[in-house]
C-alpha cells in the first residue's frame, strides 16, 4: 500500500525493490464507490461519480484504519508507506497512530516518509532511500523470522 | 544488492563500510568476530574517496590487502558510494544487529549519528522490527551539537562534562537549530553560566529523543549508538528523561560498520560453498 510521493518518485522507487505498489487510501476514500466506474469509460464515470455521489468518506483516522485493515487483508499487503506531506498537515495529523494502530491489529509494519508531493524543496531523495530501504529490509526480515 | 563474491580468494575475514553525513567508518572483523582494525575520517564532500581512505587506513592498520577481505558491506547514507562493497544494507539494520551483538539483551536501540537520529526497535536475532527517523530538522543530531559548542564557544568534547556542573535549569528550543542557537547567544548575552546552557542543550536533544521513543513505545533493555553517545551529557540527559540506564558500546561511533562487519559475515557464509 502506498500513498502519493513527489512526482510520482515513491511509486517508481518500489518498482526497483520488487514491489507494487497496489492501492492507497486516496481513492478508496475519495471515491469509495469503485461499482459505479465503467472500466470502458473510467474517466469519465470517475468524474461523474464526483459529482453524484459523496466522497471522502474515511478521512477520519478511525475510519481510514478501517478501510486500510480491509485493503491489507483483501490484498495481502507487506506494508504500509504513508507520505508525510508538508502541504497538508491536517490530513497527517493521524498518521503515527494509523501505523501503530495498523501494526498491531493487522502486523504490518509501515513508515511515514517526511516529504511532499508538489514542492520539492521539502523532497529529500537520500532520506526516502534510506526509509524505504530499511522498510524493506525489515519485511524480510519478518519473513525469515516466520519461515 | 548483492555483488560478486570471488570464490578462490574467499577470506572469513569481513569489514563494514559506514559512510554517514559526517563521518566515515571502517570495521574490519576476523572469522571470530573480533575487530581487527577500525578507522574514522570526516567524509567531506566527497563519498567515495572517504571510503577509499577509511577502508585504507583500517587495512594497513590490520596489515591487510583488500584482496583478504572475503566480503563487504557498505551502509550509510553513501553506502551507494562504497565501490568495494559487495552488497549495501541501510544504518537502521546495521546499528540494530551491531548493538544486538554486543548487548543481546537490548530490544531499543537509539542512534544519534551526525545529522540524523532514530529510534528502532529489534527483536532477539537483532533484525529491526520498527522504527522512526527525524524528519528533515537537524535539531536532535550531531550537527545540532557541533553548532550548539561553537555558539557556547566550547570544545564539542568539553560540552558533555561542562554540563555536568549545571546549577540552575534555563531552556532552550528542540524545534529548530537555527533558533536555539540563537537562543544560546541570547542566554550567553544575559551572563548565563555555560554549564547551564551546556545542560539545557542536552536537554533539548533528550527532549526530542523522547518524543521518537513515545512514537514507538520504550522497550527495556535501551542501547545508545552513534558518536553523539560519546558525550556524557546527553546520555544523562536521555537516562534520566526515559527513566532507565543505557548500554553505551565502548566504541558508539563504530556501531553501524561493526552491524555492517556483523551482516558481512552472515552474507559470506551463506554463499560460501559447502
Amino acid at each position: 500500500m502506498v500513498a502519493l510521493g513527489f512526482l510520482g518518485e515513491i511509486i517508481r522507487k518500489l518498482v526497483s525493490y520488487g514491489a507494487i505498489p497496489i492501492c492507497g487510501r486516496y481513492p478508496w476514500e475519495f471515491f469509495p464507490h469503485a461499482e459505479l466506474i465503467d472500466p470502458e469509460d473510467p474517466v469519465h464515470t470517475f468524474v461523474q461519480q464526483f459529482y453524484t455521489h459523496k466522497v471522502a468518506w474515511h478521512d477520519a483516522p478511525e475510519g481510514a484504519v478501517e478501510l486500510i485493515a480491509e485493503l491489507v487483508d483483501d490484498y495481502s499487503i507487506d506494508s504500509l508507506i504513508m507520505l508525510a506531506s508538508r502541504s497538508c498537515r491536517l490530513w497527517n495529523l493521524g498518521q503515527p497512530d494509523m501505523v501503530d494502530t495498523i501494526e498491531k491489529k493487522c502486523g504490518v509494519p509501515g513508515v511515514i516518509p517526511d516529504s511532499d508531493q508538489i514542492d520539492s524543496r521539502l523532497f529529500s531523495e537520500a532520506r526516502i532511500d534510506t526509509r524505504l530501504a530499511a522498510l524493506f529490509e525489515m519485511i524480510d526480515g519478518r519473513r525469515s523470522r516466520r519461515r | 544488492m548483492e555483488g560478486g563474491v570471488d570464490e578462490d580468494k574467499m577470506s572469513t575475514i569481513v569489514a563494514g563500510v559506514d559512510v554517514g553525513s559526517l563521518c566515515t567508518k571502517t570495521v574490519i572483523m576476523g572469522a571470530d568476530r573480533s575487530i581487527l582494525s577500525f578507522s574514522i575520517l570526516r567524509s567531506g564532500s566527497f563519498y567515495r574517496g572517504a571510503a577509499e581512505t577509511s577502508m585504507n587506513i583500517a587495512l594497513k592498520s590490520a596489515r591487510l590487502e583488500l584482496s583478504d577481505i572475503g566480503y563487504i558491506v557498505g551502509t550509510g547514507y553513501g553506502r551507494a558510494k562504497v565501490p568495494f562493497a559487495n552488497s549495501q544494507v541501510t544504518e537502521i539494520s546495521c546499528h540494530a544487529r551491531g548493538a544486538a551483538w554486543l548487548f543481546p539483551e537490548v530490544r531499543t536501540v537509539i542512534d544519534i549519528g551526525g545529522q540524523d537520529s532514530k529510534v528502532i526497535h529489534i527483536n532477539d536475532e537483532g533484525q529491526p522490527m520498527n522504527f522512526v527517523m527525524n524528519d528533515k530538522c537537524a535539531a536532535g543530531t550531531g550537527r545540532f551539537l557541533e553548532v550548539m559548542a561553537g555558539a557556547l564557544e566550547v570544545e564539542l568534547d568539553e560540552m558533555g562534562k561542562l554540563s555536568l556542573g549545571a546549577q540552575k535549569e534555563v531552556e532552550v528550543s528542540s524545534i529548530c537549530t537555527v533558533f536555539a542557537e540563537s537562543e544560546v547567544i541570547s542566554l550567553f548575552a544575559e551572563g548565563c553560566d555555560k554549564a547551564n546552557i551546556a545542560a539545557a542543550i542536552y536537554q533539548s536533544i533528550a527532549r526530542r529523543i523522547t518524543g521518537m521513543v513515545g512514537q514507538l513505545g520504550l522497550r527495556e533493555r535501551v542501547a545508545m549508538t552513534g558518536g553523539v553517545a560519546m558525550s556524557c551529557g546527553i546520555v544523562r540527559a536521555l537516562e534520566k528523561k526515559l527513566n532507565t540506564t543505557l548500554l553505551i558500546p565502548e566504541e558508539p561511533q563504530i556501531m553501524g560498520a561493526y552491524g555492517a562487519a556483523i551482516i558481512a559475515g552472515e552474507r559470506l557464509a551463506a554463499v560460501a560453498p559447502g
